[in-house]
C-alpha cells in the first residue's frame, strides 16, 4: 500500500513538473573582477499568467544587457493552475531552465510590498557570479508531523538534506546558499541538519519554507514544479555577504526588528552592498496592521534604491537569534527575518 | 465533571489570611460556569488568552487581569502551561489602578498539540496584597486553517480543522473552522434529541440554529440603542426544502445601529448574497456546515497570522436552549452585552444574556 503511494507520488511529481529537466543547473566559474548584477521585480494582478510576465519583463529591463544565470521566482495564489500560469507567464519571457523558487504568501522587493495574488522574482547575473542549483524531490516528509512522527520526520529531512547538499559540488568556497523546501518550521532544522552534515556550519545560508496551505504546496526548479521538495541554489564569486536573524511575534517589534537586524547586517557587511536578500516569517507578516511597515522599517537602514527581494515563508533560514544558537550559524527557524546583505 | 472550589487558608510563614481559589475545570462546560461566578467575586480577575496560531509555531499568548477594586494593586502573575509546554518567562511584575485591565504576554517557546482535545490547562498564580489567588483554566487553539471544503454537509474533509468540543446539559457541540481566500467556513456538529427548521418553526417552538459573529480586533459592542455597529453577524439554519441551499442569512453588519439587534426580524429578507449553507440530520447529530464570502465580512483580511474575533451560539430551543461557545472562553460575567447578539422572528433566548461577540480567534496555514 505504501509503496503504491510513493509510486502515485513520484508520478504526480512528474505529471506536474512536465518535461522540466531535474538535472543540476550550473554556470561557468566566477571572474574574479565579473561584475555581479541582482535586481528584482513583483507584479500584483489577479492573473497569474499576466503577473508572471509582466514582472519577467520588468526584471529583463532593470538586469539591462545581463542575462540572469538563475530567476528565483516566488508566487502567491492558491491554485495550482493558477502556479502553473505564473510559472508560464515567468517563462515566456526567460528560458524555464533558469526559473527556480516556490510557492510563498507574499512578499516585497524594494519598489514596495504584495500581500497576495503577485509574482516576485530575483534575478542573478553577470560574469562575477556562479551558480549552481540541486533539486531533491520527494523527500518523504509530507503529512508527516513533529508531535507524532518526530523520528521519522528527523530521518527522511536528514537524508533529503544531506542529499540536496550531496549535489552541490565543492561547496568550500561557496559564498551563499539559497534554501527553498516543503517543509514549514520546525521540520526546516531537520533539513538544515541534513544540509549541514556536508556544508559544515560556516557557510551563509538563507531561503525559507515555501506557503503549507492545503494545495499550495510547491516548489519550482528549472520551470517544473514539485511538491514534497527542497532546491539549492549556490552562489560563488568575489563578494561578500552579512546575515543578521530576528525573531518578533508582535506588529511593533516586527517592525523594529526588520529596522534593526537589516542595520546590522549592513554594519557588519565588508565592502558596498548590492543587493539584499530577505526571507521573512509570514506568522510576522500576520502580526503587521500595515503591511508596508516591515519595508519601510527595513528602508530606514538600507538605501531605497538597493536591489531588495523579500519572501513570507513558513519558516526561515539564517542565523537565529535565541541565546543558546551559535552566532553567525544558519538555523532552520520560525518568527524570524533572515536578512542577507551582498556586498564588494 | 466540573470541579470549583473557593477556601481559605492561612499562609504559615507570613500569618496573612491568603484567600485560594482553586478551579479545575475538567470538562468543557456551557452556561455561566461557577468558575466565572467564582471569579466574579473576587477583587482581581484572571484569563488567558485562547492560543489564535497553532501552539507548536512559538506563539505569544496573553493573560487578562482585571482589578475590579477602587484601589491600585500590584503583585506577580505567574503562568504555568502544560507539561512538556515551555514559556521564555514564567511571571510578570504587575501593577494595576482602580478598575484596570490589562494584559500580559507570554511568548512559547515550545509546545505540543492535543488536536483531538484541544483544551489546555494554565495555572495562574496571582500573588499581591497580601493575598494568593489561584486559577486553573483550559485555554484553546481558537483557529481556523487554510482549506476550501465542498459545502456538502459532510464531515469527512473537515478531519484538520482545529475543533472545540463544548458540553451542555450533557449535549456536545463541536465548532470546527476553515478559511481560504475567497470564504470564512465554518462546520458545527450539534447533538441534539430534534431538529427544527425554519419550516416547522414558531414563536412557541422557536427554531434551531447556529448564529456567529465575526469582527475586526480592538472593536467592542456599545451599550446604547443607537451605537454603531461593529460586526458581521450572520444565521445558518435548515431551511426544510429538499435541494438547494440551506438559510443562510446575515443579521447584522458594521455601521448598523445596534438597536437593530432588539428587533423580531424575518429572515426571507435577510438572506445573504453568496453564502452557502448546508443542514443535515444524521442519528442524533444535526450538522451545520457553511461557507460565508469575505466581502461580507468587511475589513477582514483573509491571510495566514491574522487575528479577528469570533463568537457563536447554539439555538437548541426544545433541548438545551441557547449554548454559548463564549461559555467555554474563560470570560467574565461583565463580558455579557445587551446589543452582543441580534434576535430575529422565533428566536428563543435564555435568562441570561451570552457572552459579547468578541472572542479571539486567528486565522493559520494548513496543519500539516
Amino acid at each position: 500500500m505504501k509503496m503504491n503511494w510513493l509510486v502515485m507520488l513520484a508520478a504526480c511529481a512528474v505529471l506536474v513538473s512536465g518535461c522540466a529537466t531535474t538535472k543540476n543547473l550550473a554556470t561557468a566559474p566566477a571572474a574574479r573582477d565579473g561584475a555581479i548584477v541582482i535586481e528584482t521585480a513583483a507584479v500584483n494582478n489577479e492573473d497569474p499568467g499576466a503577473a508572471g510576465k509582466e514582472a519577467a519583463a520588468l526584471l529583463k529591463k532593470a538586469m539591462g544587457g545581463t542575462e540572469p544565470k538563475v530567476v528565483v521566482m516566488f508566487e502567491c495564489y492558491d491554485e495550482l493552475a493558477l502556479k502553473k500560469k505564473a510559472v508560464a507567464g515567468v517563462a515566456s519571457v526567460f528560458p524555464k531552465d533558469i526559473i527556480c523558487g516556490g510557492a510563498n504568501y507574499g512578499g516585497y522587493t524594494e519598489a514596495g510590498a504584495h500581500d497576495s495574488e503577485a509574482v516576485l522574482l530575483m534575478g542573478i547575473g553577470g560574469d562575477g557570479v556562479a551558480v549552481t542549483a540541486a533539486l531533491e524531490a520527494d523527500m518523504g516528509a509530507q503529512g508527516l508531523s513533529m508531535d507524532d512522527d518526530l523520528e521519522k520526520l528527523t530521518e527522511v529531512l536528514g537524508v533529503a538534506g544531506k542529499s540536496l547538499a550531496s549535489k552541490i559540488p565543492d561547496v568550500s568556497n561557496g559564498k551563499l546558499m539559497l534554501l527553498i523546501a516543503d517543509c514549514h518550521s520546525p521540520k526546516n532544522q531537520l533539513l538544515m541538519d541534513g544540509v549541514q552534515s556536508v556544508t559544515g556550519k560556516k557557510l551563509p545560508i538563507t531561503g525559507g519554507s515555501i506557503n503549507k496551505n492545503d494545495g499550495q504546496t510547491y516548489v519550482y526548479y528549472r520551470g517544473g514544479i514539485y511538491s514534497d521538495s527542497a532546491i539549492a541554489v549556490l552562489l560563488k564569486g568575489n563578494f561578500n555577504v552579512a546575515q543578521t536573524g530576528r525573531q518578533a511575534k508582535d506588529n511593533a517589534k516586527v517592525i523594529s526588528t526588520a529596522q534593526e537586524g537589516s542595520a546590522t547586517a549592513v554594519k557588519d557587511l565588508k565592502g558596498k552592498p548590492f543587493a539584499a536578500i530577505a526571507f521573512d516569517c509570514a506568522g510576522r507578516k500576520g502580526k503587521l496592521d500595515d503591511l508596508s511597515d516591515e519595508l519601510s522599517a527595513i528602508h530606514k537602514s538600507v538605501d531605497k534604491d538597493l536591489p531588495l527581494f523579500g519572501s513570507y515563508c513558513a519558516g526561515e533560514y539564517g542565523p537565529g537569534d535565541a541565546a543558546d544558537l551559535e552566532k553567525g550559524v544558519p538555523y532552520g527557524r520560525g518568527w524570524h527575518i533572515m536578512f542577507t546583505v551582498l556586498g564588494k | 465533571m466540573k470541579r470549583n472550589m473557593q477556601r481559605q487558608r492561612g499562609s504559615r510563614a507570613t500569618a496573612h489570611v491568603r484567600i485560594v481559589l482553586i478551579v479545575a475545570v475538567t470538562t468543557l462546560a456551557a452556561a455561566a460556569t461557577p468558575l466565572q461566578a467564582a471569579q466574579a467575586d473576587s477583587s482581581i480577575l484572571v484569563r488567558p488568552h485562547n492560543f489564535v496560531v497553532n501552539p507548536s509555531t512559538g506563539p505569544v499568548t496573553y493573560l487578562s487581569v482585571k482589578n475590579t477594586q477602587d484601589k491600585p494593586f500590584s503583585g506577580v502573575l505567574k503562568a504555568t502551561f502544560p507539561d512538556g509546554w515551555k514559556a521564555t518567562q514564567s511571571q510578570h511584575e504587575i501593577s494595576l489602578k482602580p478598575n484596570e485591565m490589562r494584559k500580559y504576554p507570554f511568548a512559547i517557546e515550545k509546545a505540543r498539540e492535543d488536536l483531538e482535545n484541544n483544551r489546555y490547562p494554565i495555572e495562574i498564580t496571582l500573588e499581591g496584597g497580601g493575598k494568593t489567588l489561584e486559577v486553573k483554566q483550559n485555554a484553546v487553539w481558537s483557529s481556523a486553517p487554510y482549506y476550501k471544503p465542498e459545502i456538502d454537509g459532510k464531515t469527512k474533509e473537515w478531519k484538520d480543522a482545529v475543533p472545540i468540543t463544548f458540553e451542555t446539559e450533557g449535549k456536545r457541540t463541536v465548532v470546527r473552522l476553515y478559511w481560504n481566500k475567497k470564504q470564512f467556513c465554518l462546520m458545527v456538529e450539534v447533538e441534539e434529541d430534534d431538529l427544527v427548521g425554519l419550516k416547522k418553526s414558531s414563536a412557541e417552538k422557536g427554531m434551531d440554529a447556529v448564529q456567529f459573529a465575526v469582527s475586526l480586533t480592538e472593536t467592542s459592542t456599545g451599550d446604547k440603542a443607537s451605537d454603531k455597529s461593529q460586526r458581521a453577524e450572520f444565521l445558518i439554519a435548515d431551511s426544510g426544502k429538499r435541494f438547494g441551499s440551506d438559510c443562510c442569512h446575515v443579521l447584522m453588519q458594521p455601521g448598523d445601529e445596534l438597536g437593530t439587534a432588539k428587533k423580531a426580524r424575518a429572515l426571507e429578507p435577510l438572506t445573504l448574497e453568496g453564502g452557502v449553507a448546508v443542514v443535515k440530520r444524521s442519528g442524533k447529530i444535526t450538522t451545520y456546515e457553511a461557507a460565508i464570502p469575505f466581502k461580507a465580512i468587511p475589513g477582514l483580511k483573509p491571510t495566514a497570522g491574522r487575528e479577528y474575533c469570533f463568537s457563536l451560539l447554539v439555538h437548541d430551543p426544545d433541548g438545551t436552549g441557547v449554548r454559548d461557545l463564549g461559555s467555554v472562553m474563560n470570560l467574565w460575567e461583565s463580558r455579557r452585552k445587551e446589543f452582543g447578539w441580534c434576535s430575529w422572528e422565533n428566536v428563543k433566548w435564555g435568562e441570561k444574556l451570552p457572552f459579547d461577540n468578541k472572542v479571539e480567534f486567528g486565522f493559520c496555514s494548513s496543519i500539516h
